[in-house]
């Protein structure tokens, strides 16, 4: 078997290779962090109650514009009980006429505001606003009942033509604290989920709500003084996205002429491709798959399902990474012995893991935003059947990552075992023999520390997102976005890390010194300044001419 | 300063609401109007109108002996003095039907309201309201022409120019200021329920809150507060509403252009827009040579802290499978009565403060008036005069004393009678009363009780 690019590289042109990646690196962080804004916003809206006078629920209310309904102030008048209080002349408000209605965008700047494509996803919170009051304590736990429904309209219809995009009758759980029960204050309630658009692709979304009342008396029963109901409507930002979309819309080439290179140079060899080049080949092409930028579809299309397809890609991708090392550690443990050990049925125990893992991710995938391709304000979380499901997929994907990782370190472990009992009888080798053992454990060394630095700077970029929260703020005029350049760092640094791998482990064209030749000085240590030092892509002539040249 | 800034809060608070609904009816528009309330007489009623008011909504009478004046369609006076209403009878049934109409108000817009023509007067209204327990928010779905709310700030003679420019922006921005400074009364008036001074507000003289505010007092650090708050409170929910159309979205991204801008980064507005209203309306005619102009200043803005510092952060997850990659942060508004509760206690612990000159770099500021005390921070409120001790009728402060104000006998604090009478002892009073109670209530808008009898014991200052 010959060496790979890796060893036969020279000190100086490894040098410049890892300098220029981690150029590279550094440039994406940096656009993440210096062009890009955050990766999503969240906007605080307040629900416009409307009154519904016909009894048509399939008419839709909207706040603003011609044709607007008719508002409801304050739902005190309606719930003090002194009559005195109350309206004298009118009937009660039944929960049936009671409309929460959200119109968003809202105008800002005295501009009517409108969603654009590149904002790609919404995801719809609810918050209420609960207040205290002595003749309606909740229990800390209550299901509310809410009948969601959800309309669309775009630049240049009517004020009216509003659309039905989806509605749904959801039941949701809303856990309410109170610490310290006073009249006007309110409730610490949980906030409660509530539709998630795979696509934003048109202008203004309409959602009404209502809070019914069933037939069996026992619906919204447990609720008590809803005063407002705030929508929190989280995008990803139209900036981010377009830094994202260029990100990978650099890389995709970059990956794809890296493959043909790589399949050329192997099939260049005599031999067949081994087990660790078609693993590199796998991965290759599911980096292309996720660095494929079909966002830019989403400008023309309705594609709902992106939020699942980005998923599956990023699902995809994981697998054959994990899968990769796996075998890489396999392939690495230098017992020529076991002849299936080229084959990806040597490694089938190991590989089910993962398998099992990534199937069971999506399948609770499928059941969460699957469904929600259907119905966007579904969620597995809500019935109790729902939730033991999801969670026994999570668990058994933990589980599977658990059995993994113990695979793993068990063959890293292995590896290096018979590294270092290698090492001892490496000087009584023959020289080729010794190349080829200093190769193997050079290259698995190389990559070891290599996955291990983007695992560590991806673990820690991620703690560090999490704890710090905030910006970091390095002076006032450089204000870094950390969350965008921890994304942008990382979705780089392991696109680099996939193409050192297909251009540092494709196999190199250069020939092992024939097996008969002097050993060159005993030395102890492996270092590598001992491998050759000149161009690696020397041919057969010049390696002759040099070997004839010691002789 | 202060005088002139209760105005402008009783202006606004007032003007609100009834700005546009004066009308004159028809003999036949009234009747019609009636009926639709249920009113079966309608001609006794009429006739009312047409004797009283000439049917019109908007009639201010001449003044009666006692100096009080009669307004609306149905001439009731402004008199507010209850007992003194109740014992005329014909004042009694007009305040009955005026009952009747305001109720009829919140749905039908034709409907009028007794207007005073002008904001001198407007104070009484919002009185008579409070009285008879009407419900708080009646910002409706008026339809102003562009004209006439731009009337309604020019004729607000007492705002200042940069206050009418706000305030002339759209018919909205003024309903939310008197939303506001409405809300801002109330939490005053229900956190002060129970001590000397409960908050009282007047409609017979120019100021609202009487000559209360003259002096330099706690109290008048917390009107100023709380106004500051419930004007930078109400702005940010019509924000959030979509009622204002003003709403900058202050965002602090690197895009030039304001609409890509927030399509491009989002808007991280939550309460600036609030609070830079807030500061530019309120603060705007304070005087920053002046000990009192620092003071309100710097009490406003104590005010307006209060709220942010009150907001609670809520975050929601949402990376790759629902994991936690993806994490967003907003704040969330809270409830006003926590903003209320928080100034009453800064109240409590408020600074008393002197102005000192710094002569060479000509700056004044706000310090303590010993050095052994702490030196206020932006959040702490200020005063500059010791408050006068509200017990005794005092007209020309517009104190209204304690007299006559019920106390509970067995609390040890300041609505304890102990305190609240000033020393002056109290009568105990034993009643028959009819009273709701087991109330329940029904989702969404009903509440179901019971009537309760029992006598209560009510313990009144001398």
């Amino acid at each position: 078997m010959q060496g790979a690019i890796l060893e036969n590289l020279s000190g100086k042109k490894l040098a410049i290779l890892v300098s220029f990646l981690l150029v590279c690196q550094v440039t994406c962080f940096l656009i993440g962090g210096l062009v890009a804004p955050t990766p999503a916003s969240a906007e605080n809206w307040l629900a416009t109650k409307c009154r519904q006078r016909e009894n048509d629920t399939r008419e839709w209310l909207y706040p603003r514009g011609k044709g607007h309904c008719e508002t409801i102030d304050s739902l005190d008048m309606y719930r003090a009980p002194d009559s005195d209080h109350r309206k004298a002349d009118r009937e009660n408000l039944k929960a049936s006429e009671l409309v929460f209605a959200f119109q968003i965008p809202v105008p800002r700047n005295n501009m009517t505001l409108d969603y654009s494509r590149w904002q790609q996803n919404l995801i719809g919170v609810l918050q209420f606003d609960i207040m205290y009051h002595p003749d309606a304590e909740m229990e800390e736990r209550v299901v509310v009942t809410i009948d969601a429904r959800l309309a669309y309209r775009n630049k240049g219809d009517p004020d009216g033509a509003w659309k039905h995009y989806a509605s749904s009758v959801e039941e949701r759980i809303l856990d309410c604290t109170m610490a310290h029960k006073e009249e006007g204050f309110h409730y610490d309630c949980s906030i409660v989920p509530l539709f998630e658009l795979g696509s934003l692709h048109h202008d203004f979304y309409l959602l009404n709500i209502r809070l019914p009342v069933g037939a069996d008396k026992k619906m919204n029963q447990g609720l008590g003084h809803v005063e407002d109901i705030w929508l929190v409507a989280i995008n990803q930002n139209g900036g981010f996205t377009k830094v994202w979309v260029t990100i990978k819309s650099a890389f995709f080439p970059c990956i794809i002429a890296i493959m043909i290179w790589f399949w050329k140079r192997v099939h260049q060899l005599s031999r067949s491709p081994a087990l660790l080049e078609h693993m590199l080949m796998f991965l290759g092409v599911t980096l292309t798959f996720l660095n494929m930028p079909l966002e830019f579809l989403t400008l023309a299309f309705d594609m709902p399902f992106m939020l699942l397809l980005g998923d599956i890609r990023q699902g995809i991708f994981y697998a054959a990474l994990l899968s990769f090392w796996l075998v890489f550690a396999g392939e690495h443990l230098m017992i020529q012995d076991c002849a299936d050990s080229n084959t990806l049925r040597y490694y089938w125990k190991h590989l089910s893991a993962v398998a099992i893992g990534c199937l069971s991710m999506f399948i609770f995938d499928m059941c969460e935003r699957g469904v929600q391709l259907q119905n966007p304000f579904y969620s597995i979380w809500v019935t109790d059947l729902g939730t033991n499901l999801a969670l026994t997929f999570i668990i058994l994907a933990g589980i599977s990552a658990g059995v993994y990782f113990l695979f793993l370190s068990y063959m890293i472990w292995k590896v290096f075992c018979n590294i270092s009992a290698k090492r001892t009888v490496l000087p009584s080798m023959s020289s080729a023999r010794r190349l080829h053992y200093e190769g193997v454990i050079y290259r698995f060394k190389f990559l070891m520390l290599a996955t291990l630095l983007c695992a560590a700077m991806t673990i820690t970029g991620f703690i560090l997102g999490q704890v710090s929260e905030g910006r970091w703020k390095w002076d006032d005029h450089l204000v870094l976005e950390f969350t965008s350049a921890f994304f942008t760092g990382v979705y780089g640094m392991w696109n680099i890390y996939i193409f050192a791998l297909i251009v540092l482990y494709a196999p190199s064209h250069k020939q092992w010194p024939a097996e008969g030749e002097h050993r060159g000085s005993v030395n102890e240590e492996i270092e590598f300044s001992r491998l050759p030092t000149d161009p690696s892509e020397i041919s057969s002539l010049t390696t002759f001419a040099r070997k004839s040249a010691m002789d | 300063m202060d005088r002139r800034f209760a105005i402008v809060v009783a202006v606004l608070l007032l003007l609100t609401p009834y700005a546009s609904l004066a009308k004159k009816f028809t003999r036949c528009g009234l009747a019609a109007e009636l009926k639709k309330h249920g009113i079966t007489d309608v001609r006794n009623w009429v006739c009312m109108a047409e004797s009283e008011s000439g049917m019109n909504s908007n009639a201010v009478g001449r003044p009666n002996r006692d100096n009080s004046r009669d307004y609306g369609i149905f001439q009731i006076t402004d008199d507010d003095d209850d007992e003194k209403l109740n014992a005329r009878d014909v004042e009694a049934d007009r305040v009955l039907h005026f009952k009747v109409f305001q109720a009829s108000r919140d749905g039908v817009e034709e409907i009028s309201m007794p207007v005073p023509g002008h904001g001198l007067l407007l104070g009484k209204q919002y009185r008579l309201q409070r009285t008879l327990g009407m419900p708080n928010s009646q910002q409706g779905t008026l339809d102003l022409t562009s004209n006439s709310y731009r009337d309604n700030c020019d004729r607000l003679l007492y705002l200042e120019e940069k206050q009418r420019e706000l305030c002339a922006l759209s018919q909205n921005i003024l309903t939310s200021l008197g939303l506001g400074a409405k809300m801002a009364i109330d939490e005053c008036q229900h956190q002060f329920r129970m001590s000397r001074w409960n908050c009282s507000t007047f409609g017979n003289t120019t100021a609202i809150f009487g000559g209360v505010l003259s002096v330099k007092s706690r109290e008048a650090a917390y009107v100023h507060a709380v106004s500051a708050a419930g004007i930078a409170y109400t702005v940010t929910r019509a924000c959030s509403r979509g009622e204002l159309n003003e709403c900058s979205c202050d965002s602090r991204v690197r895009s030039r252009k304001p609409k890509g801008k927030w399509q491009w980064g989002g808007c991280s507005e939550d309460i600036h827009f609030g609070e830079k209203f807030s500061r530019e309306f309120v603060d705007s005619h304070e005087n920053r040579d002046t000990a009192e102009g620092l003071m309100n200043l710097h009490n406003n803005e104590a005010g307006r802290r209060s709220i942010r510092s009150r907001m609670q952060r809520v975050c929601k997850c949402h990376g790759m499978s629902g994991s936690c990659s993806v994490r967003v942060c907003w704040r969330k508004l809270p409830p006003f009565r926590q903003v209320g509760d928080a100034l009453s206690a800064r109240y409590e612990g408020a600074s008393h403060v002197k102005m000192v000159d710094k002569k060479r770099r000509r700056i004044k500021k706000l310090r303590a008036v010993s050095r052994d005390y702490k030196q206020p921070n932006k959040t702490d409120l200020v005063f500059l005069e010791e408050s006068p001790d509200y017990c005794e009728r005092n007209e020309t402060m517009g104190v209204l004393g304690t007299r006559g104000r019920l106390c509970n006998r067995t609390s040890m604090g300041p609505d304890g009678c102990r305190l609240l009478c000033c020393g002056r002892g109290y009568q105990t009073r034993v009643r028959d009363v009819e009273e709701k109670c087991h109330c329940r209530f029904v989702w969404c808008c009903d509440v179901k009780c019971d009537t309760c009898r029992y006598k209560k014991e009510e313990h009144i200052c001398n």
